[in-house]
Formats: structure tokens, C-alpha cells, sequence
């Protein structure tokens, strides 16, 4: 392999983190410079990376990604998640399917809802299971809207649950026995749970966005400092304390009035 | 189009690459060559600096290129708003036109 080889070698690699429609011309550019470099080739072609990657940074029209920012989103994943584990745990059945009588079934159905309810005794003394304040004001939806929220977090741990067993239930085959891990699983699955729903605006349960840091931890005694997060369809605003205080000891969502819906996209 | 206003922001690098290419080094190795910037740091400032529409960027004709028997080359030019820039920039760090003061010297 000549020089000449290499250099463009490293060229096309580069080329790689360049955005598919700016490629050709970007490889084009750089190439023709090449032809006129004489001496310290090697550090001018690995300068190429820094530039390909400061496109793909700046790319004005990126890929779109797979996000868990709309709720219907976040269900399908977790269901494909739950389906896909399942196919995987089907190989070990043997280890968590009971026996086929009813005394190993009720003992099996005991056995789990001991362990999820030992875990969710668990997450209550480790993390507030609190979704924060939701004042109720003029603006403040329909019954059946905030229903919805309930619903969704329901959705999100009935799927986050059998998900957790099933993907155990393939570590336990592995490195048996494992029942801890079960524990800590759904212990992790539940949190998460939660702390999702606590990023989501009550309304539409898109995930809340532009955090904003307002004040400092100087103000803990004087005021109130934290994050402030908006729900980009402009339902409402989410201030959550930066250090829980007597006087603000969890998130608040605050419903906002017509006049804001300039914010709407 | 930004709107350049005497008291915009440019990086002293920048600066020193837009001073670079209005005095005539109008290409990305020539800029290299002139300021001493290495190439990561020179490329992604034009691409900036085309993006801000301080510069705009223009390949050669595959014509001349091949009368000198050469790939064709991507020319960089400044536009108004680069050369508002410019004057601005002068202001902001006095000694960049010492650094290229011959303006168009190696026009092709």
C-alpha cells in the first residue's frame, strides 16, 4: 500500500461521519487539497475527521431518530422490548414457566406478586413515588384527559414488569440462581417507570423539553431555585426543585391559559 | 441573511481565516498555508464561516482544472456580509490587517 493509498484511505473513512447528501462533494474537496499538499500528508487527511465531524454536528436536516418523547412511541418500544425478550426467554422456559397444576400456578402467582410487591415496598423507601403537584385550576383538562396519565403509567409497568421477569429469567439460566436480581430488576423498571412519568406533560404525555436552570443553590433559603421544563404544545409548564424544601418538596405542574398558545407548533 | 453589526462576534481564528481569504488565499490548503492553522481546525471555520454567509463557495471549472492538469478546487469567496464582518473585525482585534495586508495577491 502506497502513501497515496493511505491518505485517501483515511480520506473515505472520514467521509463515513459526513451527512449521505454533502458526501461526495466533501470527499471531492478534500482530495483535490490533497493533490497539493507536499509534506505532513497524514496530519492534514486525520484533519479530515474533525471536519466531517463538525458536519454531522451541524447537520441542518438530521436522520430522524427513534425517540420515547410521544407516548405512543414509548408503548410501542416497550411492547416490542417485552415481545422480543419473551421469544428469547422461550428457549429457558423450563426455569420460570410453573408446573402445569393448579397448587404450581397459585404458588408461581404468589411468588411474583410477593417479589413485586417487595419491590415496590423497596422503591417507597429508596425514591418518592409521588408524580409532584398538579394544581387544578380553570384551565386544567377534562376528567377523562387526566385519566389518560393514569392509564399511560399503567401501560408503561404492565409492559416494564414481564419485560423485567422474562429478561432475568434468561440471566438466570445462565448464572443461577438469581432471585436478588429480579428484586433489583424491577426495582430499576418501576423507577424508571415513574421518573418517565414525571417528564411527561399531564395532557398530551409528550416528554417535556427545554430545560431551563433558573436561580442557584445560594437562593435555597430566600427562594426557590431548580429546573423549569415546558411542554412544547404549550399545556403547561414543570418546575422541579433543585433541593426539596418544606415549602416545595416536589415537582409542580403548572396549567397554562389560552394566551400562551402562541407556543403551540 | 445576519445582519453585521460593528460590535458582532468572531473568533480570533476566524477572524484570521476571513482576513486570510479576502487577502486572496482562496482555498482551504492556501489558508492553511498562510495562517499555519492545521486542517481540522481551518476546514470546519470555512464551512462556519459559509454557513454564517460570511463566505460562499464556488468549484472551478473542470476545464481549467484540467489545463493544469489537476483535480478541480473549491474557491472561497467573501461576500458583503464577510466583509462588513472584516471591518469589524479589524476593529476588534487591530493588528489582523498587519498579518495579510496585500489584498487579492494570489487571485487566480
Amino acid at each position: 500500500m502506497t502513501l497515496r493509498t493511505l491518505h485517501v484511505a483515511i480520506l473515505r473513512n472520514a467521509a463515513l461521519f459526513v451527512p449521505a447528501p454533502e458526501r461526495a462533494e466533501w470527499f471531492a474537496e478534500w482530495r483535490a487539497e490533497l493533490c497539493y499538499v507536499d509534506h505532513g500528508a497524514t496530519s492534514f487527511c486525520l484533519g479530515s475527521f474533525r471536519d466531517a465531524l463538525w458536519l454531522r454536528h451541524n447537520n441542518p436536516n438530521p436522520r430522524p431518530t427513534f425517540s420515547l418523547e410521544s407516548p405512543w412511541r414509548c408503548v410501542l418500544l416497550l411492547a416490542g422490548l417485552a415481545i422480543l425478550i419473551l421469544l428469547l426467554a422461550i428457549p429457558s422456559r423450563k426455569l420460570w414457566l410453573p408446573a402445569w397444576s393448579p397448587s404450581g400456578i397459585e404458588q408461581f402467582a404468589l411468588g411474583l406478586l410477593g417479589m413485586y410487591l417487595l419491590s415496590l415496598l423497596v422503591l417507597l423507601t429508596l425514591n418518592p413515588m409521588g408524580l409532584g403537584e398538579c394544581r387544578a385550576n380553570r384551565y386544567a383538562p377534562a376528567f377523562l384527559i387526566r385519566l389518560r396519565r393514569w392509564v399511560f403509567l399503567t401501560l408503561k409497568i404492565a409492559l416494564v414488569v414481564p419485560t423485567v421477569f422474562f429478561a432475568i429469567s434468561i440471566v438466570i439460566s445462565i448464572f443461577p440462581p438469581a432471585s436478588p436480581i429480579l428484586l433489583l430488576g424491577w426495582i430499576f423498571g418501576l423507577r424508571w417507570a415513574l421518573a418517565d412519568q414525571r417528564q411527561r406533560c399531564p395532557v398530551c404525555l409528550h416528554l417535556l423539553s427545554y430545560p431551563v436552570e433558573i436561580g442557584s443553590p445560594a437562593q435555597t433559603v430566600l427562594g426557590w431555585y431548580g429546573t423549569e421544563l415546558i411542554c412544547t404544545r404549550g399545556h403547561g409548564l414543570l418546575y422541579v426543585p433543585g433541593t426539596p424544601t418544606s415549602w416545595c418538596s416536589r415537582q409542580r405542574w403548572q396549567y397554562l391559559d389560552p394566551t400562551w398558545s402562541s407556543l403551540r407548533p | 441573511m445576519p445582519a453585521v453589526t460593528s460590535d458582532a462576534k468572531l473568533s480570533h481564528t476566524a477572524a484570521i481565516i476571513l482576513q486570510a481569504i479576502d487577502a486572496g488565499h482562496e482555498y482551504g490548503f492556501s489558508v492553511m498555508e498562510t495562517t499555519g492553522l492545521p486542517s481540522g481546525t481551518v476546514y470546519p471555520a470555512l464551512r462556519r464561516l459559509e454557513r454564517d454567509r460570511l463566505i460562499r463557495s464556488q468549484w472551478e471549472s473542470q476545464r481549467v482544472a484540467d489545463a493544469g492538469q489537476r483535480p478541480p478546487r473549491k474557491y472561497y469567496r467573501i461576500t458583503r456580509s464577510g466583509e462588513a464582518m472584516i471591518e469589524a473585525s479589524q476593529k476588534r482585534y487591530p493588528l489582523l490587517a498587519k498579518l495579510f495586508p496585500v489584498r487579492g495577491a494570489e487571485k487566480p
